[in-house]
C-alpha cells in the first residue's frame, strides 16, 4: 500500500474551474433573467465563475469524478446551452406557429442529457459521497416546496409573476447551499 | 459507533488517503469514519476488516453495547 498519495494540483484547479463555471452558469442564468433574456449574463456568469475558480484556491471539499464523467457533464452542458441560445434566437425570427412550439421546447431534450450525466456522476461516487448528494437534494427540495409555496401565496395578493426559468436555476442553487452544508456537517 | 480505525492505520503509519485508495473509497469518508461522524455499510466495514486483517467486532464497537 502506498503510504501517501500526492494530489495532482493541476486536477483540483481543473475541478475548482468547472466548479465555478457551473455556479457561474446558475448565478450568471439568473441575472440573464433579470436583465432581459439576452444571454450575456450567462456568459458573463460562466467566465467569472470559471475565473475564480482558476484564480481562487478556495478550501471547499471538492468531490471527484473519473475524468469521462467529467467530460460528459461538460459537453451535455455545452449542447445545453449551444441549444438555448439557439433555440432563443430561432424564437426572435418569426417563425410559424407550429414550428415555434419545437423550438422553444427543444432545450428540453440536451437538458435531459444534463441530469441524467449528473446522475450517472451521482452513482459513480462512493457510500458517503452518494449519501451528501441525496441530503443536499432532500434540503433543497424541502427549501424549495417553502420558498415556491410562499411564492404561490403571495402571488394571491398581486406581487409579480417571475420567469419559470428561476424555478430550475433556483433549485439548482439550493442543492448546491444543502451539498456544501451537508459536506461540512461530515468534514 | 466506536473505531479503531485512526489506531490501526497510525500502527501501519498509513496516510487517509493511501487507506481510502485501498478501501476504494474518498478521504472524506474515512475521515468521517474516524471521527465517528459516519457508520459506514456493511459491505465498506468488512473491506476495511479485511485490510486490517482483523474482524469487524475488533475494529467497530457499537456505543449501545457500552
Amino acid at each position: 500500500m502506498k503510504k501517501t498519495t500526492v494530489q495532482d494540483p493541476a486536477a483540483t484547479r481543473r475541478r475548482r474551474v468547472a466548479l465555478g463555471a457551473g455556479l457561474g452558469l446558475v448565478v450568471g442564468g439568473g441575472i440573464d433573467l433579470i436583465l432581459g433574456d439576452s444571454g450575456w449574463g450567462l456568459v458573463i456568469g460562466i467566465l467569472c465563475g470559471a475565473l475564480l475558480g482558476y484564480f481562487v484556491r478556495f478550501p471547499l471539499p471538492l468531490m471527484e469524478y473519473p475524468p469521462y464523467i467529467m467530460r460528459r457533464i461538460i459537453l451535455s452542458a455545452i449542447f445545453f446551452l449551444v441549444t438555448l441560445f439557439a433555440s432563443q434566437w430561432l424564437l426572435d425570427q418569426e417563425l410559424e406557429k407550429s414550428y415555434q412550439v419545437l423550438v422553444a421546447i427543444a432545450p428540453s431534450i440536451p437538458g435531459a442529457l444534463l441530469v441524467f450525466s449528473i446522475g450517472s456522476a451521482i452513482a459513480q461516487l462512493d457510500e458517503l459521497q452518494r449519501r451528501i448528494q441525496l441530503e443536499g437534494i432532500g434540503i433543497a427540495f424541502g427549501a424549495s416546496v417553502i420558498i415556491f409555496l410562499s411564492y404561490a401565496l403571495l402571488v394571491e395578493v398581486g406581487i409579480p409573476q417571475v420567469n419559470w426559468m428561476f424555478v430550475p436555476l433556483l433549485m439548482v442553487l439550493l442543492w448546491g447551499i444543502g451539498k456544501l452544508w451537508t459536506m461540512w456537517k461530515y468534514r | 459507533m466506536k473505531n479503531t480505525l485512526r489506531v490501526l492505520r497510525a500502527e501501519r503509519n498509513w496516510s487517509q488517503a493511501a487507506l481510502a485508495q485501498e478501501a476504494g473509497v474518498s478521504r472524506q469518508t474515512i475521515n468521517a469514519i474516524e471521527t465517528g461522524k459516519y457508520d459506514p455499510s456493511l459491505p465498506l466495514a468488512f473491506k476495511l476488516a479485511k485490510i486490517f486483517n482483523r474482524s469487524i467486532e475488533e475494529i467497530f464497537e457499537s456505543d449501545a453495547l457500552v
